[in-house]
Parts: structure tokens; C-alpha cells; sequence
């Protein structure tokens, strides 16, 4: 029949084009390979993985490194803020490498479960950690004993800016009048998205400085703590500038303040955190970042060439306007300057949660 | 239950009990009694009805009463087993539980995950589990009254590897070229 | 009449058209082999079609969500392992009816209604999309709670012994979802300092495992009865089928648009819904439900469907996904540029007539690739039993693997499998366990959501009487508690008694 036939041979062009896109012709034999012999990629280290792990480090700082393809394991879900930022950069930063980067995700326990996942395999620069911010907490937080200080920064993409968001229909026109009325006693509601999550952070931020306190409502996801706030079921809540760009244009969310230290580009209308609570500016710049690492004890010339293909597809111009469209301060640290930033950002976060009572020492 | 039904098969209220499934429910109430035990735990550490430990603590309950209260109604009901000495019941429960060819697909099952744990290989474990569970589920073609036929035993041992052969390739070409699924 | 310009732009490009077929067609297998699912294809698509233009990207990635929905009834009917959590209600009489060799009747019928309810899911999106995500935005916690526990009466309308165990066998399974990290406050419940289940028993290696696994158990204990030989000549469901069944597909695909529009749900918990609504509204099926009801099939796989024209209202309207799968279609869009929300319709329509006419295109092809193959997939039924079962067992586990590359995932399969597999031999339900697995997250999120914004349990019951789409939810639960009752039976005998005299 004619439509079998078309179907056979859609089927044909689909496996082609799929065998040819996905992975250089030389990965996809030796990903076959792989299947029979032990192979990397799973959680468990026996004998013969950490031999084959030694093997390639060997291999690695004889820069013959990358000999296969490279995982990379992201911390949140598909489609989310994390996942769309590291996708275009590892299919531009694979054709630099030489081999394909696959990009996983590994969700659940607020991104510690691909945290634990990457440290549990060899530090051979064959699995990368794609994650968010949240890494840096997990001591304070007691969700790992595992923190960005155990892991090497190849790349620190960028970082967001954060405003305070209410309703159309809230009664409150700025972030004083909210703290004003937790204090005075009216119930509160922000709606977060967990413990360890972005609200939760700016919250325990805002604790700190105001001293006012509110009832955390928690939901899935920075989405649906959005519509929550949308619709109405809570207060406010804490969202990036990528999230509510759409809304504050349509007018159905309403930007309280910003934290930053410059008025934000797209938002120029809205006041920024320290113009009614200076004491943020010891915080500021503040706001949740995305990186690429890899196990600490890689080898240098092994982070040194994953660096240098990050970079590379960092500087494309067109993954400079994927940052754009996500509203993202695009950074590009490697080295010493991601040490700096990541050091910085968590003493200052770690001290205001403790403050704020977030966290106990 | 296979198919196709009867009209003379009871309907579900009337299935007469098999052996071990009054005792079924005395495991469950075990399962709920120890996770309620154990939402107690989390309870008095996390009180509070929006709690992380509220729901749990709820659900284990529901368990252990339904448990308690299928032990109830079902005391009285007969089974197969109704009646008879204490050992023959558990001759028989085992009987129900694991039917040799289950008990074969079992233990199967087990070492094939020793084989996978000890990192053997998942083509080399799955092609061999596969073909001994298919030449062992088929052997009443070639075994008849405790005497091997070789002829037959060679040609289903034959067909069995053919067949081994297409599960392996169609999962080789689905799984680890078009979703790179790197396989333990 | 720009509208209509914008639907034609796929017309003018036949790469697109292309692309949505081969998308569509991969979809369909996709959907088929359990493990793989939707998610992990299209972004493994973002990834592949980072380069190419919007519209191409788009059309492949379409073109795979709709096939896979329409997949995943496949494996549920032939092999009573859904294919997708989306096919799990599928399974529950689409199962039966291969068993009773009916499997081609099976397909056809899911392929029809998986259409009409994509078409109808396409046309309320393409026509009222603002007003229900209206409708969508205002669903609040204490909706979704009432909606969870309209899912768990499932529960309540399955035949087995006693309701008790039933309800056991639900409570088994809302605890297993409680394992793990909780999501809300990161407190690690009943992982024993296992690592591993940090993240919870995923609910695909449940479902893979209580079904799959344990049907394949349960059939090793009778391999000398021989499958029976399925009755091929008639796939294609008759007009005349169709027609009778109208008012179900409409109802369901109804439901299946306004659930798959709400962004806390998606189109497993429609087809959930709506295969028990068929349960309690179908007084008389020609064959009973659980063992080949056609109604059984028509109302989840056209509720699936629609959701998928559903779950894009709000993800191109609000920004918000819909689903999972539309999650990682916001992705691709951002990453090409384009900013779905309040504006889009506004800013860039021809993206959102596009859509909508891409996925119309998909529909057709559904019909093309669902229709063929049936054949062959029938014969997949008629292998013997000794060669399919250890086939069954292994592509679970594969499929289980898929998920998250965890061996553990496998062994724990393995272990619902032998777990179901005694709980079908002492006559206990196995689909409330998998019931309480997939609705855990939803019902117990969103008590606690209610508890928290309400202060009591008062609270929580009282905002029933304070918002009108909570009271209406929980009228039509009294109602269906009410149906139950054996004093309701008892009154409706009465009066139809009295009729007949």
C-alpha cells in the first residue's frame, strides 16, 4: 500500500537524519561499544570502572582528551530556566570539543540528586554538572554534605536579576507596605517554590533586613508560584526577570522592586530594593546563576579544554542572544574569577540566612 | 485470570479464597504498621496537619485499618485451604504464591540482577536470560516422560536464540543509537 | 483574514509538512516502547534543532507529542504496560480486549478517538484559548485537591472483592509516593539513608513494574493456555460505531481539554477521570467495564488527546506549561526567540496559528500511522506466550533504565512487578496502587497548599462554600459517592421496578 511505503520511508529518513544528528559518527559506534564493555556512565564505581576511570585521566592529561562523548547532567527539568540556558551551549560547545555532549536531566531534592550523581563518578571530565545556584547552600540547608567547593567551574554562564511581583489587583504598591503589614500582624502569603528554591533565598533576605516574616506557601515550580500570585492565592512572590517580562508588559503582574544595583533595561520603571531598604545594597549584586563544572581533582588540561570550548560557544553570538532573550547578565568566568564570584555569593547568602534565622550555623 | 470468560465464572464478590490470601493481609497490616511507626517518628519531629509527615502518617493509618478490617470480614469466608493442618497450608500457600514456572522466572530474574550488579553486562546477561527462560518455558515440547528428545530440544533451542537475537537488536538500534541510552 | 494565512504558512512549506509526519510517525513508536517517553525525545529534539529555523523545529517536535500520546495506548493494549502515564486507563479494557483477540477492534478504536479528541483539543485552543486560561489561572489549591480526590474515587467504581481492599491497595500507593525528598521542604521521608531514593520511587518504574511486570508473572502461571488468535478484518471502527458514541467522545474530550489546560495537571489525570466518569455514566455496555468495554477505551484516549490541545493554552497564552511536555516546547521557544505569554497572540500570531495548524497536520498523519501497522502489532500478541514474557520482562527493565540510568530503577521495578504480581493472585486491585502513585503529588502538594493558606482543616473544608468552581467540583463528588451507595442502587431498582409495571 502506498502509505506503507511512505511510512517505511519517513521511518528511513528519520533514522538517518537521527543517526546523523545525534553524535559525530564516531560516538555512535563507540557508544555501541560502550554498551558491551563496563561502562562509565552509572552510578556505581566498582574495580573495573575506577581502572577504566585511571585509564582515561591518564589518556586525559596527555590532552588526548575527549576520546568519547561527554555527559551532561543537568539539575533541573526539561524545559525549564537551567535546561533551555545549558542545551544550546553544550550543542555549540560540542562541536569545539570534538565529541558530542548529552545533555540529561536529573531532577529532584533541589538539584542535589545530579549534584551527588556527578561527584559519585570518576573526575575524568566525562560527566559535567549543569546546574543553578542552589549547590552553594546545601550544607546550610542540610539537603548535602556536597557544595560548588567540591566541584571545578568550567564556566559560569551568567546570572539573573530578581524583582519582587504582586497581583494585578493587589492592594500593595511596594515592597515597604508588604514588610509594613507582615509586621503590624496581617498574614502574608509569598508563594516559593521550597526550601532551597529563589523565593525562599530572597525571603530569608528580606527577613534579615525588614524584619517582617511571612506565611510560605510552596509550589512546584517557579511557574506555578507565578500563576499562584496570578490568580490571586497568594501575595507575592519572587520571580526573575525572565519569568514575568510578559506579564509586567501585559499588566497583569505588577514589579514591585528589583534587586539590583542599576535599573533593570526592560524595566526601567520600576524602583529599585534599595531605594526604600539601603541596607540591600550590602547584598547587592545578588541573583541566582548557572554554570557548567566538573568533579574537583579533574585534571587542569582537562578543565582548561572544557573551559576554552565553553567559552568559545559562550562567545557565539548566537547563544549571546539566547542570554538576551532570557534576560540574562551574561558573565563568562572561568578560573580564578569563578572562584571570586562563587566564594562571594555564598558567604554573603549563607551570612543573610543565618541572620534571617533561615539556617542555624 | 485468563481469558476468554465464562458465564459460569463467579463474579468477583464470590472467587473462592486461594491459600495465603487471608494471610496476605495479615503482611499488610505488618507493611502499614511499621511505615505508621515510622510516620510517628516524623510526626513528632515535624508537627503541624501541613506537615511533611501528615499525609504519610494519614495513609499509613488508612493501611493498617483497612488491613485490620479485610482480616475482619474475610475471617469467616472459606478458602482453599480451609480446615487443614497448619504445614499443609503453608505447603500450599507456597504452592499459590510461586508455581514452578514463576519460581523459575524468579530466580532467573535474581541472578540476572547479580549479573547486571557485578557489572557482567547487560547483552551478554539479557541474552542469556532470555534464552534460558524461553527454552525453559518451553520445555514440555522436548521433555516427555523424563527423557530429553534431542531433536526437538535442538530445534527450540534453535528458534529461542532467533528469537533472543531480533529482542537484542531491536533494543540495540532503538535504545542506544537513536536515544543513546548507554545500557549498564 | 490574516488568521487564515497564518494556518496555510505549513502549506506553502512542505519541509513542514514533512517534518510533522516524520515526527508524528516517530512519535507513535516512541509512545509504544514503555520507558521512552515524550519529554525525553523532544528535548533530546531541542538539542538536535538548535540551528534550524522555528517553524522546522517545531513542527518535528509537534508532531512527536501528538503521535506519542496516541503511542502509548499501543503497548497498553497489547501488553498492558501503558507506554505513557497518558495510557494507563487505556490499558484497564483496551488489555481485555486482546486478550479476547480484539486487539486490531482495540487499535482502531484508540487511533479514531485519539484524533477526534486532538481535533477538538486543537479547535478549543484555536478558538477560546483566552477565556480558559482564564479559567485555568483562577484554579486554585483547594480545585486541585478536590480534583485529586475525584481521580482517587477510581477507586471506589473497580471490581473486586471488597471495596477495603481497593482502598488498601490506594493507600499503598499514595505512600509510595511519599518516599523520598519531599518536595516542599526537602526532608528526606523514608529513604533509611538510601541515596538512591532521595529522588522517590519514580511512577513510571511503579507503573512499568505493577503492570508489566506482574501481568507477565501472572500469565508465566497459565503458558499452556494459547493466546488467542486475533480477529483482524475489522480495524476501522464504522461510521455508525463513531456516531454512538459521540456523546462520550465529547464529554471526555471536554474534560480532557480543561484538565490539560490546567498547568498543575495533565492529559494521565484526564484520561484518569474521564475513564471513570464513562464507568459511572454508561449504564448498560455491551460488555462490562474491565473486561472490553469500547466505552472503556473511547473516553480516556480522546480525553488524552484534547489535553494536548489543552495543555497549550496556557503555555502560549500565560507563558505557563501546560504539561511536561509543553515545558520543554516553552524552552524551545525562548531559545528561538520568541516569548509565549500574555502577549504572544498579539505580537506573534502567525507562531500561534502555526501551531495550530501543525498539529492539525499531525492529526492526519495519526490517522495514516495509526491505522497502519495495526497488522503487524496484532501479531505481536499471537507470539507464544514462553517467547513473549521473558521479552515483556526485559523491555521493562530496559524501559525502566531509560528513565534515569539507575540500576536501582530496575531492581525496584522488578520489585513491584513480584509485588503485584501477589497482589493479582490474592485478588487485590493493583490500578488503585498506581492510581495513589501518579495522583500522590498532586493531592498531597496541594492539601498542604490549602492547609497552609486556610490556617485549619475548617478553613480548607469552608472555602468549598466560598468559591464556586471548588463547590461545583465537590457537588459532582458527593454525586458520585452518592451513585454508589447501596441505597442509591437500592432506589434506582425500585424505580425502575415501578417503570416496568
Amino acid at each position: 500500500m502506498k502509505k506503507k511505503t511512505m511510512a517505511m520511508v519517513l521511518a528511513g529518513a528519520l533514522a538517518v537524519s537521527a543517526m546523523a544528528g545525534c553524535g559525530n559518527s564516531s560516538s555512535s559506534s563507540t557508544t555501541a561499544a560502550a554498551g558491551d564493555k563496563t561502562a562509565e556512565t552509572t552510578a556505581e564505581t566498582t574495580a573495573a570502572d575506577s581502572q577504566g576511570g585511571t585509564a582515561a585521566a591518564s589518556e586525559a592529561s596527555k590532552t588526548d582528551y575527549p576520546t568519547q562523548n561527554v555527559n551532561g547532567i543537568v539539575q533541573w527539568g526539561e524545559g525549564g530556566g537551567t535546561d533551555s540556558l545549558m542545551r544550546p551551549l553544550a550543542t555549540l560547545a560540542q562541536d569545539k570539543l570534538g565529541q558530542s555532549i548529552v545533555v540529561q536531566n536529573m531532577t529532584g531534592g533541589t538539584g542535589s540528586i545530579a549534584t551527588q550523581y556527578v561527584y559519585d563518578q570518576n573526575a575524568d571530565g566525562y560527566n559535567l554538572l549543569m546546574g543553578a545556584e542552589n549547590p552553594s547552600l546545601y550544607d546550610a540547608l542540610d539537603i548535602l554534605d556536597l557544595t560548588y567547593e567540591d566541584f571545578e567551574c568550567v564556566l559560569l554562564i551568567g546570572d539573573e536579576t530578581v524583582g519582587v511581583a504582586v497581583g494585578k489587583n493587589s492592594p500593595y504598591t511596594s515592597l515597604k507596605e508588604i514588610c509594613d503589614a507582615a509586621n503590624s500582624g496581617t498574614d502574608i502569603t509569598i508563594a516559593t517554590t521550597g526550601t532551597g528554591g529563589l523565593p525562599w533565598e530572597v525571603s530569608a533576605l528580606v527577613t534579615s533586613i525588614t524584619g517582617a516574616s511571612f506565611t510560605q506557601v510552596q509550589y512546584d515550580s517557579d511557574a506555578s508560584a507565578k500563576v499562584a500570585v496570578l490568580g490571586g492565592e497568594c501575595d507575592f512572590t519572587i520571580c526573575k526577570v525572565q519569568s514575568c517580562i510578559e506579564e509586567y508588559k501585559s499588566g497583569d503582574l505588577k514589579m514591585l522592586c528589583m534587586l539590583a544595583t542599576e535599573p533593570v533595561e526592560q524595566m526601567a520603571d520600576v524602583p529599585l530594593i534599595t531605594a526604600e531598604y539601603p541596607e540591600f545594597s550590602d547584598y547587592l549584586p545578588w541573583g541566582p546563576f548557572y554554570g557548567v563544572f566538573v568533579k574537583q581533582g579533574t585534571d587542569a588540561s582537562v578543565v582548561e579544554t572544557l573551559s576554552a570550548a565553553f567559552v568559545e560557544a559562550f562567545n557565539d553570538p548566537s547563544y549571546q542572544d539566547v542570554l538576551k532573550n532570557y534576560n540574562i547578565n551574561p558573565m563568562g568566568y572561568t578560573g580564578q574569577d569563578a572562584k571570586d564570584y562563587l566564594q562571594n555569593w555564598r558567604t554573603n547568602t549563607v551570612e543573610a540566612l543565618t541572620k534571617a534565622g533561615a539556617v542555624t550555623p | 485470570m485468563s481469558y476468554p470468560k465464562k458465564n459460569t465464572d463467579p463474579s468477583p464478590e464470590e472467587k473462592p479464597f486461594r491459600s495465603g490470601e487471608k494471610g496476605f493481609a495479615v503482611f499488610w497490616l505488618l507493611f502499614g504498621g511499621y511505615f505508621f511507626y515510622q510516620s510517628m517518628k516524623l510526626y513528632q519531629k515535624y508537627p503541624g496537619l501541613d506537615s511533611c509527615a501528615a499525609v504519610p502518617l494519614f495513609v499509613t493509618g488508612v493501611i493498617v485499618v483497612c488491613a485490620l478490617i479485610i482480616l475482619l470480614i474475610d475471617r469467616k469466608k472459606p478458602s482453599e485451604s480451609s480446615g487443614k493442618a497448619a504445614g499443609e497450608v503453608f505447603k500450599a500457600t507456597l504452592h499459590t504464591m510461586f508455581p514452578l514456572d514463576v519460581l523459575v522466572t524468579v530466580l532467573l530474574i535474581l541472578l540476572y540482577c547479580v549479573a547486571l550488579n557485578l557489572r557482567l553486562g547487560f547483552y551478554p546477561s539479557t541474552s542469556i536470560f532470555l534464552w534460558v527462560a524461553m527454552t525453559w518455558f518451553m520445555r514440555k515440547n522436548y521433555l516427555a516422560a523424563g527423557r530429553i528428545d534431542q531433536k526437538v530440544l535442538v530445534r527450540t533451542a534453535g528458534k529461542n536464540l532467533i528469537w533472543t537475537a531480533l529482542a537484542i537488536i531491536f533494543i540495540l538500534i532503538v535504545f542506544t543509537y537513536l536515544f543513546k541510552v548507554v545500557l549498564p | 483574514m490574516d488568521v487564515l494565512s497564518y494556518l496555510l504558512i505549513p502549506f506553502q512549506q512542505p519541509m513542514l509538512i514533512l517534518l510533522t509526519a516524520v515526527g508524528t510517525f516517530a512519535g507513535v513508536y516512541v509512545g509504544a516502547i514503555p520507558g521512552l517517553s515524550a519529554t525525553m525525545a523532544v528535548s533530546l529534539l531541542v538539542s538536535f534543532t538548535y540551528g534550524w529555523g522555528t517553524y522546522e523545529s517545531l513542527a518535528l517536535m509537534l508532531g512527536i507529542f501528538v503521535g506519542t500520546v496516541y503511542g502509548g495506548s499501543r503497548s497498553a493494549i497489547l501488553l498492558n504496560i501503558p507506554g505513557a502515564p497518558s495510557a494507563v486507563a487505556t490499558g484497564l479494557d483496551g488489555y481485555p480486549m486482546a486478550l479476547k483477540g480484539e486487539a486490531g477492534k482495540a487499535m482502531g478504536i484508540a487511533t479514531t478517538q485519539s484524533v477526534i479528541g486532538t481535533v477538538l483539543g486543537i479547535i478549543v485552543l484555536a478558538v477560546a484559548a483566552p477565556v480558559v486560561s482564564k479559567f485555568a489561572v483562577n484554579f486554585s489549591s483547594m480545585d486541585y485537591l478536590l480534583l485529586a480526590v475525584m481521580g482517587m474515587m477510581m477507586v471506589g467504581s473497580l471490581n473486586c472483592k471488597s471495596i477495603f481492599r481497593g482502598l488498601l491497595s490506594a493507600a499503598v500507593g499514595l505512600f509510595v509516593g511519599t518516599i523520598g525528598m519531599d518536595s516542599m521542604t526537602a526532608v528526606r521521608r523514608f529513604t533509611f539513608d538510601i541515596s538512591y531514593l532521595n529522588s522517590g520511587v519514580s511512577f513510571v518504574v511503579a507503573m512499568i513494574g505493577l503492570f508489566g511486570v506482574s501481568e507477565a508473572l501472572i500469565q508465566i502461571t497459565s503458558l499452556d493456555i494459547k493466546g488467542v488468535k486475533q480477529k483482524v478484518d475489522k480495524i476501522l471502527p464504522s461510521l455508525s460505531t463513531i456516531k454512538k458514541y459521540i456523546p462520550l467522545t465529547l464529554r471526555s474530550s471536554a474534560v480532557g481539554v480543561l484538565v490539560g489546560a490546567l498547568p498543575g495537571a495533565g492529559g494521565d489525570i484526564a484520561a484518569l477521570l474521564t475513564y471513570d466518569q464513562a464507568k459511572r455514566t454508561v449504564k448498560n455496555p455491551e460488555v462490562p467495564f474491565g473486561e472490553g468495554a469500547v466505552e472503556g477505551l473511547v473516553a480516556p484516549e480522546s480525553a488524552n488527546n484534547a489535553a494536548i490541545g489543552g495543555a497549550f493554552i496556557p503555555m502560549l497564552t500565560l507563558g505557563i506549561p501546560g504539561d511536561a511536555v509543553t515545558a520543554v516546547l516553552l524552552g524551545a521557544l525562548q531559545i528561538h526567540g520568541l516569548q509565549p505569554g500574555p502577549n504572544l497572540m498579539t505580537s506573534s500570531p502567525d507562531l500561534f496559528y502555526v501551531i495550530v495548524s501543525v498539529l492539525l497536520v499531525a492529526s492526519v498523519f495519526l490517522v495514516v500511522f495509526g491505522l497502519t501497522g495495526v497488522k503487524l502489532f496484532t501479531k505481536i500478541v499471537e507470539v507464544p506466550k514462553s517467547i513473549l514474557m521473558p521479552i515483556i520482562i526485559i523491555l521493562s527493565v530496559v524501559g525502566s533504565f531509560a528513565l534515569r540510568k539507575s540500576l536501582f530503577d530496575i531492581f525496584w521495578m522488578l520489585g513491584f512487578g513480584v509485588l503485584g504480581y501477589f497482589m493479582k493472585r490474592f485478588d487485590y486491585p493493583v490500578a488503585p496502587c498506581v492510581l495513589g502513585v501518579i495522583l500522590c503529588n498532586l493531592l498531597e502538594n496541594n492539601y498542604r497548599r490549602g492547609i497552609t493558606l486556610k490556617k485549619s482543616i475548617g478553613g480548607l473544608v469552608g472555602s468549598i462554600f466560598t468559591e464556586p468552581v471548588a463547590l461545583i467540583l465537590f457537588l459532582v463528588i458527593i454525586v458520585m459517592v452518592g451513585t454508589q451507595t447501596n441505597t442509591y442502587k437500592n432506589w434506582k431498582k425500585k424505580r425502575e421496578e415501578k417503570r416496568a409495571h
